[in-house]
C-alpha cells in the first residue's frame, strides 16, 4: 500500500468545509479579471437599443453599431461617442462578443462578425429580439454560438452585467 | 388538531380549537386558538400545498409525471445542503453532462444504449439557443449529428423550480423540483415517467437502488447515503480508471456534489459566467421579475397556470436548417399517451 492510502484529509481539504461557518475560511478575492465586452448592433433598431445602454456605466463594455454597404463583406463600425476601429481591430483581444438583432436584416453582418470571432476564438452570442419574428431568430442562427429569443429588451443589460461588462 | 403527542387538543381540519379540557366550555376559550392551515392535496403520489393568499389559490396540479397511471411513474425525495437556485441552475444547465455525468451515459441503467449518448459525447461543446417560452424558458443545446443535422437536447424550466431533462431513447424522462426548505437547504423531488407505457420492473427496481437521477439513503432518512461528511464516497480509483469524471457515483449525486461542495450560499458576485450560462441569466431575470410582479401587482407568476405545466422536455435529430423552436411544438407539449420524442 503506498503512503497516497494514509494521508489524512483535513476539514478544509474535502467537501465538509461547505458549512456556511466553515466558507467564511474560503478566500473572498475577485478571481478574474475585468472583460472586454463588444456590444454589436446589427440594424437600426438594435442601434436605439444599444443608444440608451451606452451611456451607463461599463467596466468593459463597447458598444458599435454595424453598417454595411453593396458589399456585405464589408462592414464599417460606429461607436457610441468616440471612432471605430476596423471590424478586426476591435476584435483582437475581446472576451466576449453580442450581436443584437431586432429584424433579419442583419445576418451578412453576423456572419462576419463571426468569421472574425472563430479566427480568434471567441464564441458570439447572437441576441434576437424578435417580438414573434422567427425570422429574426433565423438569420443569426447559423453564426451564434449562443443565440439568445426573447422580447424582452431589458435582457440586453441583464446578460451584460452578469458577464461582468 | 394536533398538538403535543401527549396531549393532544381536539379541532377540526381548518385547524380551528374545540375545546381546551382545563377551560370552562362557557368561557369561550377554545375560540381564541387556531392554528395556520393549509390545504393539502394528492395529485400522483404526492401531497401538495398552497401557502400563499387562499384568494390566488391555483388550480390543481397537472404535471404530466403526476397525472398519469400510477404504473407510469416513480418519484423520490432527497435532502440538498444548498441553497435552492444554487441547485435549480444545475437543472438548468445543459452543458455538464458530456463531462459530469460521461460516465453514467455508458453505465447507468437508466441512461445508457441510447443513440444520442453518442452525440453528447463525441461533441462537448454544443452550441446553446435559449428561447422564451409561456412557463418559463426552453434551453436548447445543439450537438453534430450525421452530416447535414443536429442532435438537439431541449430542457424545460419552468417557474418557479421545475426543471425537466431531455429523455434519451425508450427510457423514462425525468426531472426535478427544487423546493426551499430555508436559505441552505432543499428539497429536491426527482421524478422518473414514461408516458405512454408503464415502467419496467427492472427501470423501477434501478430507481429505487438510486440509479438515474435517484440516489441511496442514510437508513431512516432523506439524506443521500454519499453526502459531504464522506466526500460523497468519492473513488478517486474509479476516477482514474475513466470510470467517473468526478469520482462520485449516480447521476444525481454528482449533480449535488457539486452544488453543495461550492458552499451553501455562493457569493455570486465572484462568479465566472460564460456565454452558455444565457439559460441561467435569464432564468435569473425571470425569478426577479415575477417576485416583484407578485409582491407589487399581485401578478400570478409563470408556472401557476396548468397549461405551463403540461409541458414535455425532448431530444431529437433535425436538419441543419431547421429550428427547434420551430419544429418540436408538438414535442414540448404533454399530450396525453402519445409516445415522447427521444433519440
Amino acid at each position: 500500500m503506498n503512503g497516497t492510502a494514509f494521508r489524512p484529509t483535513l476539514l478544509n481539504g474535502c467537501a465538509r468545509a461547505a458549512t456556511a461557518a466553515e466558507a467564511r475560511f474560503r478566500i473572498s478575492d475577485g478571481n478574474s479579471r475585468p472583460r472586454r465586452l463588444r456590444v454589436f448592433a446589427l440594424d437600426p433598431q438594435a442601434e436605439a437599443l444599444l443608444l440608451s445602454l451606452a451611456s451607463q456605466p461599463w467596466q468593459g463594455a463597447r458598444f458599435l453599431v454595424c453598417t454595411t454597404g453593396d458589399d456585405p463583406s464589408n462592414v464599417t463600425l460606429r461607436a457610441f461617442g468616440g471612432p471605430a476601429g476596423t471590424l478586426e481591430s476591435e476584435l483582437e483581444g475581446v472576451d466576449l462578443v453580442v450581436m443584437v438583432a431586432r429584424s433579419a436584416a442583419g445576418g451578412s453582418t453576423a456572419r462576419e462578425i463571426a468569421r472574425c470571432c472563430v479566427a480568434r476564438g471567441v464564441r458570439p452570442i447572437g441576441l434576437a429580439l424578435s417580438n414573434g419574428d422567427g425570422m429574426v431568430a433565423s438569420a443569426l442562427r447559423p453564426w451564434a454560438s449562443v443565440l439568445v429569443v426573447s422580447d424582452d429588451e431589458e435582457y440586453l443589460a441583464e446578460m451584460l452585467k452578469a458577464l461582468r461588462g | 388538531m394536533g398538538g403535543h403527542p401527549e396531549l393532544s387538543i381536539p379541532g377540526d381540519s381548518t385547524g380551528q380549537c374545540l375545546e381546551v379540557p382545563s377551560e370552562p366550555s362557557e368561557s369561550g376559550f377554545c375560540g381564541k386558538i387556531k392554528l395556520k392551515d393549509y390545504p393539502l392535496v394528492k395529485v400522483g403520489d404526492i401531497l401538495w400545498t398552497h401557502m400563499g393568499d387562499p384568494a390566488l389559490r391555483p388550480p390543481l396540479p397537472e404535471w404530466e409525471f403526476a397525472a398519469v397511471a400510477p404504473a407510469q411513474t416513480y418519484t423520490s425525495k432527497r435532502w440538498q445542503e444548498s441553497n435552492w437556485l444554487q441547485a435549480l441552475e444545475g437543472g438548468i444547465d445543459s452543458s455538464h453532462v458530456s463531462w459530469l455525468h460521461s460516465g453514467g451515459l455508458l453505465t447507468d441503467p437508466l441512461f445508457k444504449g441510447a443513440r444520442g449518448n453518442e452525440y453528447n459525447l463525441q461533441d462537448r461543446q454544443p452550441v446553446f439557443e435559449v428561447v422564451e417560452s409561456d412557463g418559463g424558458l426552453l434551453i436548447g443545446a445543439r450537438r453534430n449529428a450525421e452530416a447535414g443535422h443536429y442532435y438537439w437536447r431541449i430542457t424545460q424550466f419552468v417557474l418557479p423550480s421545475f426543471t425537466m431533462i431531455p429523455p434519451r431513447g425508450d427510457h423514462p424522462i425525468h426531472g426535478h423540483f427544487w423546493i426551499p426548505i430555508d436559505d441552505e437547504n432543499t428539497w429536491a423531488w426527482s421524478y422518473d415517467y414514461h408516458p405512454n407505457r408503464a415502467l419496467r420492473a427492472e427501470e423501477r427496481q434501478a430507481m429505487m437502488d438510486g440509479h438515474g437521477i435517484h440516489n441511496q439513503y442514510v437508513p431512516g432518512t432523506f439524506r443521500p447515503l454519499q453526502n459531504k461528511d464522506n466526500d460523497y464516497l468519492m473513488d478517486r480509483a474509479a476516477q482514474k480508471r475513466g470510470e467517473t469524471f468526478s469520482g462520485v457515483w449516480g447521476i444525481g449525486m454528482q449533480d449535488a456534489s457539486l452544488q453543495e461542495s461550492m458552499g451553501p450560499i455562493v457569493d455570486r458576485t465572484k462568479e465566472n459566467l460564460v456565454s452558455t450560462d444565457n439559460g441561467i441569466i435569464m432564468a435569473r431575470q425571470q425569478l426577479r421579475k415575477a417576485a416583484i410582479s407578485l409582491r407589487d401587482k399581485k401578478q400570478q407568476p409563470k408556472g401557476v397556470d396548468p397549461r405551463h405545466q403540461r409541458v414535455r422536455s425532448a431530444s431529437v435529430v433535425l436538419r441543419s436548417d431547421e429550428s427547434f423552436a420551430d419544429r418540436c411544438c408538438e414535442s414540448l407539449v404533454a399530450t396525453p399517451g402519445a409516445k415522447h420524442s427521444s433519440v
